[in-house]
């Protein structure tokens, strides 16, 4: 199972990085943990060679050997995130589509079930995002193209991940047949036509065009683990 | 021989006061260089610089990684099937830039 969430996505994150990194702060924080969440099966670090030394696929497996998985992995739960406006930065930066589910309560909970089978079909799982919504204020102003409340809608995230555009917009009872082959359509129109980001370019045109993202906590690194983020920029002079 | 005694006394100090000093030096810089956490490997303790980054070996609408980003809910599912957690915090931007993690 693959947990990934954003370091600057709120306070509580930030304390789990602390927590695994003995009191720092980093962009950063990779670590294997037990089934149920409480215990720490490898070191914690910054990055997966801190964690497991050597071939990191092998190191995966010889930890995933020691348990039996139950349940089918055809159940699983289908991926959601905290907001939209977070799973739309996310899919930029990973290049991947994201279904945005926009409804009432009852809607997704109702959609989040019927949409595991979409999900987890061996020739889709993996290659979208997915975010559920209630609230068409987090997506409408965001959006371009035919968007509306419960719907699912298939976006096409912008380089920088701040913006979208709606490719193509279904009822929420569409039966996952229909759902599948859309899915399927729109990424190989995806792969063809889009390029594959460079992050040095990336970045450097970020720079250029004074791209700017925010999150909820204050960007920085706490390295020396005192509490407080640290002075960015060149190195001081003593 | 008291006085080959004494010699070879004074060399014995003397390579162990090298071995002292040179055992300090690799154990890192000296007071007031730069700071490393302890238990951190020379070279590790910064991510790379994104002038040193390209593009992902991944092909575009390729199969990845089925992350869950939220961790309680992952944690449900990873309870749910008896699988251990592979735990990832990153920052989805780089100095401000997003759309790169």
């Amino acid at each position: 199972m693959c947990v990934r969430i954003d370091s600057y996505e709120s306070q509580e994150a930030q304390d789990l990085v602390r927590s695994y990194l003995n009191g720092r702060f980093e962009n950063t924080a990779f670590c294997i943990l037990s089934p149920n969440g409480t215990q720490r099966l490898t070191r914690s670090g910054r990055g997966p060679q801190h964690a497991i030394r050597g071939n990191l696929a092998e190191g995966l497996e010889r930890i995933a050997r020691r348990y039996s998985p139950k349940q089918k992995a055809q159940e699983a739960a289908v991926p959601d995130f905290p907001n939209f406006r977070l799973g739309l930065n996310v899919a930029s930066a990973d290049q991947r589509l994201i279904l945005l589910v926009s409804g009432t309560n009852q809607e997704l909970k109702k959609t989040r079930e019927a949409l595991k089978a979409v999900c987890n079909d061996p020739d889709l799982i993996g290659r979208f995002h997915y975010d559920f919504e209630e609230q068409k204020q987090s997506w409408q102003k965001v959006l371009t193209g035919p968007s509306d409340q419960s719907r699912l809608m298939l976006i096409l995230p912008d380089e920088f991940g701040q913006k979208g555009k709606v490719l193509w917009s279904m009822p929420l009872d569409t039966p996952s047949a229909d759902i599948k082959s859309a899915l399927l359509e729109s990424n190989r129109a995806f792969a063809n036509e889009v390029e594959k980001k460079v992050y040095r370019e990336h970045v450097r045109k970020g720079r250029r065009e004074k791209i700017q993202w925010t999150m909820p906590m204050e960007y920085g690194e706490d390295r020396d683990g005192d509490g407080e983020i640290d002075f960015r920029g060149p190195p001081r002079r003593r | 021989m008291r006085l080959f005694m004494r010699l070879v006394f004074r060399v014995s100090l003397f390579l162990y006061g090298l071995s002292c000093i040179a055992g300090l030096a690799q154990l890192g810089p000296p007071l007031g260089g730069p700071f490393r956490p302890e238990g951190r490997e020379p070279g590790l303790d910064r991510g790379p610089r994104p002038e040193s980054l390209g593009a992902s070996l991944a092909e575009l609408g390729s199969a990845g990684i089925v992350w869950y980003p939220i961790l309680q809910q992952g944690l449900a599912e990873a309870r749910r099937m008896n699988k251990p957690v592979l735990f990832m915090s990153v920052a989805s931007q780089c100095g401000g830039i997003s759309g790169v993690f």
